[in-house]
């Protein structure tokens, strides 16, 4: 029955695998641009859903860093950073971040194309300002045959007259895209969408084998504003170029463009779902061992077993701060500092439970807790764990059979004697980035980091943490903010300089539950670099459900420049509500309502795509009472983030993360609070929805 | 990747996390073959007599070692190497490799064990399930033909045991591998094999080492 069980889960896996495979077979080219395409122009192309491009491209006085990410298999959106030099005279340079979103309209079939709606620097100084729509059609395998017509910065070479005025007289015209100057960057454009003259384009991909492509063009694109100050001509529409493709994966695309220039550009694909050891390096789980030994080598008394149990886990990276047993049931508390899913620690501390308790305990409560705070509790039958430990399908037998709950109900004396106080520290170094300022595209900083943290009692921290920059070029930036509104963050290069070895945070911080599904947290100190003061939250976030709901207070003053003791005058009252929905698939959305630092009321809308393995590439933006105008370059806080889980990089259990965060400029309207320890992101990973999705590790 | 991990282990620096770690880490990307010593491994390696052991190499990757053995239940051993990784095999068949970088989390190949213990050949169905990079289990069907290769004899521990040696070949739907068994006559046990780990690591070889009784 079992057997006939797997194997019709089998069949289907099966089928999907066949999908999966046939969906991948073929090679994708890139354009300089960092987006599906031949050379210079688009094709109706999509990466492989999910996939992260960065593509870095050279010609003639331009240089296009990009990273384009396949974010639903039929949208992919990109972010660019442009060095154009000459562009504005002989001695100058422009640096350019643009935006581009891709729709992808219908798929390819057997007898018609794919078409493509493509949206280029929507939203920035729009030097790069072009909507397309594009079709590609793949013949016998090896040949695809491409055409589109463009508007805006395409429509160069052959421009004819917008066809779509048969929809009115307003496509007819194009205002200048800048017209605003620098202050209207950031907002989106529709006016000027598909607007003014239109020209066609088109080109033919032939891939002789598997690693060499030859590629061949016609662009409409003049590069009228590149040709004023000679930053770069065009002679030719015609494009040629060859295609390597390494074993990696990564492209390198030779070209000789518009009759004038070589140029190079190369992409580099990663697969969040990938990591460099799939199964991880990590030492493997204890195995279980026959019940009726366990029996034999148990110790006679309660401060033994306790003992054992302790140095066990440990082993594991696992720490025991709560005990209790009644009958043929033993619930422990464990602060997981090891592993990246909570899953992989609950499997751990189970089968610990199993060779170091007596066979009469049949019931394992295990709550997982931080700061001694309980996050959630999962029970486990000790039967299940003999029954499915060499099971092939055990990852989603043992998830049906664990009772998830909100927390085991915590027994006084419980708390084991010697958990708390418990102090533990990091050290080690750090880097910070800063990006796009235009004296220097990519400032950053080196240092060393030192983290206190001094739990006195469950829930109750006292935590600190330092740095002593040693090298970098963050505080040669002499840049002054003209901002309109009170300098919140955009006074970051004055703490940048004014500033050598910093108190990062320095903090008292209680988390508590008030009451089942509830989280609480107060915090008091320095609570960021930048900001001081009182911190209050509360969250309610049911086990099992999708959705969480926040509130944040928070009264803070503006710290010194020197990052150590003082504060400046600018005080505020700052705060949110907040929802948190983990919608079906990958994504995760959020939205946080409430008064910013500079005492700007708006609200900040993020989603990010997740992967199982903890991978993160997400967008957010805010929008306050704020004005553009006032908000300055920019217009509106806006950015995308990159989160990588370290396990990822080196396949070794860990819950560190490197985490990124791009924004094209950071201003102070929309501004929050980087308070540490929200609760969503501590309790997150404790819940159902999280459990369920690292579960395949409950066994590793 | 090569050059990603080169890259990013720079920006490691950033995380935060137990200073411990972050050393280790460090130490593993600067020296990837330093040996680590699991406290397992090391408790085990003081029990006396001493459990078990099992030859053991990845031919592909050019590393050899020896396993002892764990823990047997349920008719299922769990082998562990010095560094805290472990296979378990039931009659000696591969049914998890855990700690290897691949993830093989578990079997059922009940219909091979049936026939090539017996010497058996024919057509079998086998199922392996795996962890994949996105800590997802997938579960993987073959199908498998066994063939018997004749009698051979091999040296263990300088003693000559006459086996009969057999093939199992695989095919799946996205991979396909090649097991080959020395079954010891004597015995009907498997004394020496070369079985499948999974696409990660390719063929895992073992060979038994008789007790000194």
């Amino acid at each position: 029955m079992k057997n006939r069980a797997v194997k019709s889960g089998l069949t289907r896996l099966l089928i999907l695998a066949c999908a999966v495979a046939a969906g991948m077979a073929r090679a994708q080219s890139v354009s300089t641009y960092g987006t599906p395409g031949l050379l210079d122009i688009p094709t109706a192309e999509m990466f492989d859903d999910g996939t992260l491009v960065f593509t870095g491209a050279g010609f003639r006085n331009t240089g296009r860093a990009t990273m384009t990410f396949q974010m639903l298999p039929w949208v992919h959106g990109s972010f660019r950073y442009a060095v154009l030099d000459r562009l504005d005279g002989p001695d100058s340079t422009r640096y350019d971040r643009s935006f581009d979103v891709h729709f992808r309209l219908r798929e390819e079939s057997r007898s018609g194309p794919a078409i493509v709606m493509g949206l280029r620097d929507f939203g920035g100084t729009g030097i790069y300002a072009a909507e397309y729509f594009v079709a590609t059609k793949t013949f016998q395998d090896r040949f695809k045959l491409t055409g589109g017509i463009g508007w805006g910065r395409m429509a160069g070479r052959g421009a004819f007259s917008n066809p779509l005025s048969v929809f009115g007289d307003r496509f007819d015209t194009r205002n200048n895209a800048n017209a605003g100057g620098i202050s209207e960057t950031g907002q989106l454009d529709f006016g000027n969408w598909f607007h003014g003259d239109a020209a066609l384009f088109g080109g033919a991909i032939w891939q002789y084998s598997d690693r060499l492509t030859f590629l061949a063009e016609y662009s409409p694109d003049l590069y009228t504003q590149e040709s004023t100050n000679d930053n770069f001509r065009v002679k030719s529409p015609f494009n040629f170029g060859a295609q390597y493709r390494f074993r990696n994966g990564s492209q390198l695309t030779a070209s000789y463009l518009y009759g004038t220039t070589l140029g190079v550009t190369y992409s580099y694909f990663i697969d969040p779902r990938k990591t460099v050891a799939p199964g991880g390096q990590g030492a493997a789980p204890p195995p279980l061992v026959p019940e009726d030994q366990v029996a034999l080598t148990r110790p006679r008394n309660e401060a033994d077993i306790r003992d054992q149990l302790q140095t066990a886990l440990e082993q594991e990276g696992l720490r025991l701060v709560y005990l209790s047993e009644s009958g043929d049931t033993v619930g422990v508390g464990v602060e997981n500092n090891t592993y990246g899913q909570a899953a992989q620690a609950l499997g751990r501390t189970a089968r610990v439970l199993a060779n170091e308790q007596p066979p009469q305990a049949e019931y394992f409560d295990i709550a997982l807790m931080s700061s001694g705070v309980p996050l959630s509790a999962v029970r486990v039958n000790r039967s299940d764990l003999y029954e499915l430990e060499h099971d092939p399908d055990n990852a989603w037998r043992s998830f049906a059979r664990a009772e998830i709950s909100d927390t085991i109900p915590l027994i006084q004396g419980g708390i084991i004697s010697d958990a708390y106080p418990h102090f533990s520290y990091r050290f080690g170094p750090y880097l910070n980035l800063s990006f796009f300022d235009p004296d220097d595209p990519v400032r950053y900083e080196i240092g060393a980091a030192l983290g206190l943290d001094y739990t006195l009692t469950p829930g109750f921290t006292l935590s600190t943490g330092l740095r002593q920059p040693i090298i970098g070029t963050l505080d040669d930036s002499t840049r002054v903010s003209d901002s309109v509104l009170p300098h919140v963050r955009s006074d970051w290069a004055i703490y940048a300089r004014e500033s050598n070895l910093r108190i990062e945070h320095l903090t008292a911080e209680y988390l508590w539950r008030p009451a089942e599904n509830f989280y609480a947290r107060t915090t008091l100190g320095y609570l960021e670099t930048m900001f001081g003061g009182l911190s209050t939250e509360l969250l309610w976030y049911p086990t099992d459900s999708r959705l969480a709901l926040g509130i944040e207070a928070n009264y803070v003053a503006q710290r010194d420049f020197d990052v150590l003791f003082g504060f400046q005058d600018y005080k505020v009252a700052t705060g949110h509500v907040s929802a948190y929905y983990d919608l079906p698939g990958d994504y995760h959305a959020q939205i946080d309502a409430g008064r910013y630092l500079a005492g700007d009321y708006g609200a900040t809308f993020s989603l990010d795509r997740e992967f199982n393995n903890g991978f993160k590439v997400g967008a957010f933006f805010t929008l306050t009472d704020v004005s553009f105008e006032d908000f300055g370059e920019g217009s509106f806080d806006k950015g995308i983030r990159l989160e990588i889980p370290v396990s990822w990089l080196t396949g070794r259990p860990s819950r560190n993360k490197i985490s990124q965060t791009i924004r094209p400029v950071l201003r102070d309207g929309g501004a929050r609070l980087n308070v540490r320890n929200r609760l969503y992101g501590v309790t997150r990973e404790a819940r159902a929805q999280q459990l369920s999705r690292g579960w395949g590790r409950f066994w590793r | 990747m090569k050059a990603l991990r080169a890259a990013f282990l720079g920006l490691l620096l950033v995380s935060c996390g137990e200073a411990q770690d972050d050393f280790d880490l460090l130490r593993g990307a600067l020296q990837p073959n330093a040996p680590r010593f699991h406290p397992r491994a090391e408790a085990l390696a003081a029990r006396r007599p001493i459990p078990p052991r099992l030859e053991v190499g990845f031919p592909a990757s050019d590393l050899s070692g020896v396993m002892l053995l764990e823990v047997e239940r349920d008719g299922v051993q769990t082998w562990l190497t010095a560094d805290g990784a472990t296979i378990t095999l039931e009659q000696g068949f591969l049914t998890s490799t855990k700690g290897f970088g691949g993830g093989m989390a578990g079997s059922d190949v009940r219909q091979s064990a049936d026939l090539i213990l017996n010497g058996g050949e024919g057509r079998v169905e086998r199922f392996h399930s795996f962890l994949n990079g996105n800590d997802e289990i997938e579960l993987h069907a073959y199908i498998c033909q066994i063939s018997t290769l004749g009698s051979e004899d091999i040296v263990l521990r300088g003693a000559p045991v006459a086996t009969q040696r057999l093939q199992e070949q695989c095919y799946g739907v996205a991979e396909s591998f090649t097991n080959t068994y020395w079954v010891q006559g004597s015995t009907r046990k498997i004394v020496q094999s070369s079985q499948w780990t999974g696409a990660f690591l390719g063929n895992m070889f073992m060979k038994v080492v008789p007790d000194d009784t």
